[in-house]
């Protein structure tokens, strides 16, 4: 058992987090009311996150939270509100503040016209500034859909890779690192539940389709203590609620997949719902190619959702995620993987200071891995992860200065790491089973956001794990006590201890816990209304672990949980950063420096076993890392001209034990420079174009040395040198779209909305390397690199009626 | 039966040659800096009469296109017995009678340019193949109609004994061959344990008139982890699916690389009628 911390200063928080609630109470008990309520679109209902509620005369405000809910304490008087969001009309009501009020708010979407000064009421707020919170972006999902994507597949996830501190794993992938940490160190959720695996087609589609996409938000550092389980970041999705005003179809039919989605009140005002699908058609043209043909390709996923509004103060949602990829060749080999996630939320107003949302959560992932080449020799392998989770997070808005969060979430995992049957009857392999491994984790967190005067804001708390291994279940025990051991310079896995090869577990038995203590700190501090400085600090667990020894989303990786081998990974974080908005909000610009450190991260030795084994504790190493780094970012998001700038500079290395002579070496994604740009022009009403341009240090790859000759074979073996020690050639690339919206005639009111989106990937054709391979030519040892996409056109029609 | 990590080369390279459509490779020019050339240590003793040998050479800058270096100056013996370097076969070779014997331990030991280099490896005995018979298969997937080929064989070995599979030497064959390397390496925890059984080549189909070469060797753990690691080092995988690089195992302590192994060694031979 790992004991990360004492018991004594978790008591000592509680009593000091108790002591601060009554104090403010105390301190607020003058004549103050309650102005609360919704912040929703007028045109199709959905609640909107993140609006902005200000009030001029006091120079305070708020901001909605995750499901539109806004909650100000005034002292009672008479005020002009003004309630706003990013691209949408600004609404000034005046308001007197007697008693508790609730004002349920719709905004209507400005609209823009050319040839004018940009629209006064579509104005852009501070929240860059004046929002104690860092290394937090948000980026409109229209904003997302004028980038131009690969294969023109709209895409949230590659648009996040256009952020500094944010970069893909691999040219076209939709796996990301955040500030130096692993693929399996983002917390990926769709509606509050874990997506454990976001790619489609090899990890070149997300699994989010962004017609059924309202919001996401990505925390590269300052997390909350709500949030959890990950170290390097956090993708926070929200889908679409469906439009509670009126009936709308909306969809798309590209290159390579369409979607459609309905949306509809089914009573109006009340309850509504959405089901969005897609499925791609690629494979469609393999018979074209004799090397293809035979070949099964294609993905799928629908995203459902359902809301009831019980009253004003109860509202019910039920949201799900289907997908499902399916790979096979010719019936004698493939394989599919898929999410489903069914998440029911309950979001309750207890008084107008007072808000509680409670969600029940399942999640699962599963892939299978089918053989068939012959009467004897085929199988199906396949393993899921079950995550059923219980969380409640509650709100109370004591004042403007003052507001609490807490919560807990209860989880239940299922690990099914491996199992075997055999597809006929005369197969060799008869029905296997690696014990499946359970665990149980409890978290809870409050954090307090104080405001002291009108500069200093404070944001503290902390978050509580304890993770514990439950029977039914078996660990292994090894002859000297480790899963592995040292032979000739060689990490090798142990052998099982013969005489007592494992330890057995009943049912409901919790054998092994670890605790993470978290705490976490924002601070933020105001040098004028349009500057500020900022500074962030926090700590993360992880219990459960990514085994992935290619970067590809085959399926073939798996979740494995923390045990009595595998220790929790955990971070430290710290981030400082200075935030200035120039032109009236309408361009923000921030600068942060992070230095983050990771512990027990898990590093597979060489030549490890992954596939269907039992001693997966024998086939990593533990390791630890280090990243830091300065990040640049410019952005501007209302406008006939609109896009940003981003430009990282940063350092992200590994150390492992026996691995590379236990010195550090650099992170397979360390890429010193990483600059980007995003921009989008409104150039007629009907007409717009976007581009990108991306450039990056080329990925450190370990570089082969020498070489030898074994077995006669002409294809010499390789021997290699210091891991990570050379680099790819520099990554960059850019592209470019072009909008055409539906002619309109002046005057004429259209019901029906469509366009063609023509857009090119990499529109100079550089030769990016994806990877490199050693091979031979003319008998002389050579290297290649390997380049995937150069200059692809995509065409896609969008429509919405 | 097949090993795990075969499996996983299969689809590995069924993913690689998708890819490999859409992707494309050009030549690129990395420095490459030198390196002290390393002992490179190939050394079998076999239950087939003067098979023995340890081969020695050297390994060389990668970017080189000169021969392999052989080493022919080292003191090498197996067991206290020596190998002596024969200048004709670029092998150390021991007298001429020697015959490795079965569930015997051998210790290789060499000495050179005053570095001491020494393994191990255990000599079990293989399992028992009693014959090969064909039947006439439907075209299926990507395999043409023709004849499979399969063996009946018996086995009372203790779990878990290695055995690697190498088939197909002639042209002909080879071309009928999907399995890149040739060499397939399995045990015998999911074959039948002391009964007769029978099992089918994979990926092939063969004509009236085809001949088939099959050898079996039984291997230790740690020949079994060296073909596992020697396979996925294939460097030619591109993309995704390449597996982080990871330099060999050995077994010989010292510094150098390559393999010590004993074999029980099958050899059969069939043609289709």
């Amino acid at each position: 058992m790992h004991l990360l911390i004492q018991f004594y200063p978790v008591k000592k928080i509680s009593v000091l987090f108790a002591f601060s609630l009554i104090l403010n109470n105390f301190l607020y008990a003058q004549q103050k009311f309650t102005l609360s309520g919704k912040l929703t679109d007028a045109k199709n209902g959905e609640e909107l996150i993140g609006g902005s509620i200000a009030v001029p005369d006091l120079k305070t405000g708020t901001a909605t939270n995750a499901y539109g809910f806004y909650s100000l304490t005034l002292p009672a008087g008479t005020y002009e509100v003004e309630f706003s969001y990013i691209g949408f009309d600004v609404q000034k009501k005046t308001i007197n503040l007697s008693k508790n009020l609730s004002f349920n708010i719709e905004l209507s979407e400005s609209k823009k016209q050319l040839k004018e000064v940009l629209i006064k009421s579509d104005r852009v707020n501070s929240d860059n500034v004046t929002q104690n919170k860092m290394s937090v972006v948000k980026i409109d999902v229209k904003q997302v859909k004028k980038i131009p994507i690969l294969l023109g597949e709209v895409d949230i996830i590659k648009a996040i890779q256009l952020l500094p501190g944010v970069q893909a794993a691999g040219d076209g992938s939709t796996n990301f690192i955040v500030r130096g940490g692993n693929i399996d160190h983002n917390l990926v959720q769709l509606d509050e539940a874990v997506v454990y695996n976001p790619s489609h087609v090899l990890g070149f589609f997300s699994t989010f389709n962004g017609d059924a996409i309202k919001d996401f938000e990505i925390y590269k550092g300052g997390i909350p203590a709500q949030f959890g389980g990950r170290l390097a970041s956090v993708l926070d999705v929200h889908m679409k609620d469906g439009n509670s005003k009126k009936l709308g179809v909306s969809g798309g039919i590209g290159v390579l997949s369409s979607r459609l989605t309905i949306e509809a009140p089914i009573i109006k005002d009340k309850s509504s719902f959405l089901i969005s699908g897609r499925r791609s058609y690629f494979d469609v043209f393999f018979p074209v190619s004799s090397q293809l043909d035979g070949v099964k390709a294609y993905f799928g996923d629908l995203n459902l959702k359902l809301n009831y509004t019980l009253n004003d103060k109860n509202k019910l949602y039920l949201s799900g995620y289907f997908g499902r990829d399916v790979l096979g060749f010719s019936g004698f080999a493939g394989f599919g993987w898929g999410n489903s996630t069914g998440t029911l939320r309950w979001n309750h107003v207890v008084n107008s200071k007072f808000f509680v949302n409670t969600s029940l959560v399942y999640s699962r992932y599963s892939y299978n891995f089918d053989i068939n080449i012959s009467d004897n020799l085929n199988f199906r392998r396949s393993n899921y992860i079950d995550d059923l989770n219980l969380k409640v997070d509650a709100s109370y808005f004591v004042s403007t200065k003052s507001n609490f969060k807490f919560g807990l979430k209860l989880n239940n995992f299922v690990f099914l790491p491996g199992r075997i049957d055999p597809i006929t009857s005369n197969s060799f392999f008869a029905t296997d089973v690696l014990p499946k491994k359970r665990a149980i984790q409890q978290d809870f967190y409050a954090t307090h956001s104080y405001k002291f005067g009108s500069r200093f804001s404070t944001e503290y708390g902390a978050r509580i794990s304890v993770f514990s291994n439950v029977g039914s279940g078996r660990s292994i025990n090894y002859v000297n006590g480790n899963p592995t051991f040292l032979e000739n310079g060689f990490v090798k896995e142990s052998k099982i201890d013969p005489n007592n090869p494992y330890t057995n577990y009943q049912s409901g038995e919790i054998y092994n816990t670890n605790f993470g203590f978290e705490p976490r700190l924002n601070l933020s501090y105001l040098l004028n209304s349009s500057s500020s400085i900022k500074a962030s600090y926090n700590r993360m667990f992880q219990y459960m672990h990514l085994i992935q020894n290619i970067t590809a989303s085959t399926g073939q990786e798996f979740w494995t949980p923390t045990d009595n081998y595998i220790k929790p990974q955990m971070a430290d974080q710290v981030a400082l950063g200075y935030f200035k908005n120039f032109r009236e909000n309408t361009i923000e610009f921030s600068a942060e420096v992070y230095y983050k450190k990771m512990s027990n991260t898990l590093e597979l030795r060489d030549g490890a076993d992954i596939q269907f084994n039992e001693a997966i504790e024998g086939q990593i190493v533990a390791g630890q890392g280090r990243a830091y780094g300065l990040e640049l970012f410019v952005r501007k998001q209302t406008g006939n001209t609109t896009g940003w700038i981003g430009y990282t500079i940063s350092k992200s290395e590994r150390q492992a034990n026996n691995v590379n002579n236990n010195e550090w070496y650099d992170f397979r994604f360390d890429r010193t420079h990483y600059l980007t740009f995003v921009l989008n022009q409104q150039i007629t009403e009907r007409v717009s174009v976007s581009g990108n341009f991306i450039y990056a240090t080329g990925e450190a790859f370990t570089q082969a040395t020498q070489k030898y000759q074994l077995f006669g074979n002409t294809q010499p073996s390789i021997f290699y040198g210091a891991r990570n020690n050379a680099r790819f050639p520099a990554y960059h690339r850019a592209d470019i779209s072009l909008t055409l919206s539906r002619k309109k005639k002046p005057g004429k009111i259209y019901k029906n909305e469509s366009d063609w989106v023509f857009s090119l990937y990499n529109l100079y054709g550089r030769k990016n390397a994806f990877t490199l391979s050693y091979d031979t030519l003319d008998n002389v040892p050579v290297i290649y690199k390997w380049y995937l996409f150069t200059f692809v056109p995509s065409v896609t029609y969008n429509f919405k009626f | 039966m097949l090993n795990p990590i075969h499996m996983k080369k299969i689809f590995i390279s069924l993913f690689a040659s998708v890819l490999l459509l859409s992707g494309c490779k050009e030549l690129i020019e990395i420095e490459m800096p030198n390196a002290k050339p390393i002992l490179v240590v190939e050394g079998e003793v076999t239950t087939e009469m003067d098979s023995s040998f340890v081969r020695l050479t050297l390994s060389t800058n990668y970017y080189q296109s000169e021969a392999v270096p052989i080493v022919q100056t080292a003191d090498v013996t197996v067991n206290g017995v020596p190998f002596i370097y024969v200048p004709s076969l670029q092998k150390y070779k021991p007298a001429t009678g020697f015959v490795g014997k079965t569930d015997s331990v051998y210790q290789i030991s060499i000495n050179y340019e005053n570095k001491l280099y020494t393994g191990e490896t255990i000599l079990y005995p293989m399992f028992r193949v009693d014959s090969f018979f064909q039947i006439w298969k439907e075209a299926s997937g990507p395999l043409q109609a023709g004849y499979s080929l399969s063996y009946a064989a018996f086995d009372s070995r203790p779990i878990p004994r290695y055995t690697a599979f190498i088939q197909g030497y002639f042209d002909t064959i080879v071309q009928k061959d999907s399995i890149p390397g040739n060499t397939i390496v399995f045990n015998n925890e999911i074959t039948p344990a002391n009964r007769p059984y029978s099992f089918e080549i994979p990926f092939a189909r063969f004509n009236t008139g085809d001949i088939y070469f099959a050898t079996f060797r039984s291997i230790d753990i740690k020949m079994r982890d060296f073909l596992a690691a020697y396979g996925s080092q294939n460097p030619n995988i591109p993309g995704p699916f390449q597996v982080p690089p990871a330099n060999l195992p050995t077994n010989i302590s010292g510094g150098a690389v390559g393999y010590f192994v004993g074999y029980d060694v099958k050899r059969f031979r069939y043609t289709f009628k």
